[in-house]
């Protein structure tokens, strides 16, 4: 190698890591930002609603309903993790978390248009487009079963919002930690809630907490987007290496490695759309992309924890318990459905027949994107509304 | 080997070739997987490939929904 090859090489290298390190420091900006709009979130929901989200969000109190805005708001943005931080934000604010759950519970519908939409890119090879469509939708069916197992246990029960309310009481309640006296995080956002705050109020004095929940909704949406596409670029290597050693393993491997992936890139609809092509080629059967999608769901919980940790005051520990029902209520699905052989088999067997039938005639997979993520939902809104 | 030479062969010689077999039948099993899996790493290697086909997701619905246009016409 020559000397000048050789400084050529050296002088890419730094550029790259210069770039890399101020990748990572957008990366800390935009998680800064993501803590304080779920804050801004919080504060303006409190001060819109004058203590009475309750009331206002009375029409939610029906958990269908709730499961339906979860599965709307997420289908329509495509992100689960700006959804669930949303409703971290609303609970914060006065949202009951009893509301909050089915909507938690939507929004894991929701998220799973993305991965089914990437699959349609195959259509035009009928076996690779069977496949691909197979690996996307055994996401969907197993989210609609987890949801049809746990809701109503939910609704009669509440084992969910218990456990996850006994786990935040101690993480951040009861009088040994004291929230007030720990919590470094809401003078650290202090300054970006108040510029935001000031914002609104110059924009208009009596719609000002309104603006401060939008300002909010649009921040947490641009962080994560962004946050997304920086990470996909630097984590692409590491995730590379978590799948190499999943290879060849068993499903407990796949299923902490699609966890950690998704960690890794913040967003649970880059790992199970990741897994479509990887399914449409044949090279990866159905059977081995499973847990990997499963462990997604659990991987993406660490968003709504991320949110929670924004919120202080008497209201953290409904932040928090949100955020763990989201961590508990994924990891007991995985658990109780992928842990029982006869219930692990019927997402699959779901998923195969409607690639079959998606692959006969192409308008049956439209037709069951419309209706499931928009048509059903609104169909179940309008029943709703008359009883 | 027709059965009338497997009926010929001693006891010992055919658990021998039982054996033989056996081991084949594992070696060449080996191989199937280990080729199964270099295919799976090497696919994973294009993992930005991937990440690719996740940013298209709307251009490729798109084209679906011509593909269903089409096919109802």
């Amino acid at each position: 190698m020559t000397e000048t090859s050789q400084v050529n090489i050296d002088t890419v290298s730094s550029q790259n890591n210069i770039k890399t390190f101020f990748q990572w420091v957008a990366i800390a900006t935009l998680v800064y930002l993501l803590i304080s709009s779920v804050g801004m979130i919080g504060a303006g929901f409190k001060g819109a609603t004058k203590g009475q989200a309750s009331e206002l969000f009375q029409f939610a109190t029906n958990p269908f309903m709730g499961l339906i805005i979860g599965i709307l708001a997420t289908a329509m943005i495509q992100s689960s993790s700006t959804v669930t931080s949303i409703i971290v934000g609303l609970v914060a604010g006065g949202l009951p978390v009893e509301t909050a759950v089915p909507m938690i519970m939507g929004a894991n519908i929701g998220t799973t248009i993305t991965n089914t939409i990437v699959s349609l890119g195959h259509v035009r090879r009928k076996k690779e487009f069977r496949r691909a469509f197979a690996s996307a939708t055994v996401h969907d069916f197993f989210n609609v079963m987890a949801v049809a197992i746990f809701l109503p246990i939910e609704i009669l029960f509440h084992p969910l919002a218990k456990i996850g309310g006994f786990f935040a009481e101690i993480f951040v309640g009861g009088d040994n930690m004291s929230v007030k006296g720990l919590n470094f995080i809401k003078p650290a956002t202090k300054p970006v809630i108040d510029l935001f705050t000031e914002l609104s109020k110059i924009i208009s004095e009596n719609a000002m907490y309104i603006l401060l929940i939008v300002f909010g909704i649009l921040t947490i949406f641009l962080a994560i987007t962004v946050i997304g596409k920086l990470l996909k670029k630097l984590m692409v290597g590491r995730a590379k290496v978590i799948m190499h050693n999943a290879i060849g393993k068993g499903p407990l491997t796949g299923i902490f490695s699609g966890a950690i992936v998704t960690v890794l890139v913040q967003s649970s609809s880059t790992t199970t759309s990741l897994m479509v092509p990887l399914a449409g080629s044949g090279v990866f059967r159905l059977k081995q992309i499973y847990p990997f999608t499963l462990g997604a769901n659990i991987g993406t919980t660490i968003t709504a924890l991320l949110a929670a940790t924004a919120i202080s005051g008497e209201t953290a520990v409904f932040a928090l318990q949100i955020a763990l029902v989201h961590l508990i209520y994924n990891t007991a699905a995985v658990s109780f459905i992928y842990g029982i052989k006869n219930l692990r088999k019927v997402p699959i067997r779901g998923a195969l027949w409607l690639a079959k039938l998606a692959t006969e005639r192409k308008s049956i997979a439209l037709l069951y994107i419309v209706g499931v993520f928009f048509g059903l939902p609104a169909i179940l809104i309008f029943i709703t509304n008359q009883f | 080997m027709t059965d009338d030479e497997y009926e010929t062969l001693s006891t010992k010689k055919l658990k021998k070739l039982i054996k033989r077999t056996e081991e084949t039948l594992d070696e060449l099993k080996g191989e199937m997987k280990k080729r199964k899996l270099d295919v799976q790493h090497s696919e994973i290697d294009h993992l930005e490939d991937h990440m690719d086909e996740v940013e298209h997701r709307f251009s490729n619905f798109m084209v679906f929904l011509k593909d269903v246009l089409k096919e109802k016409k």
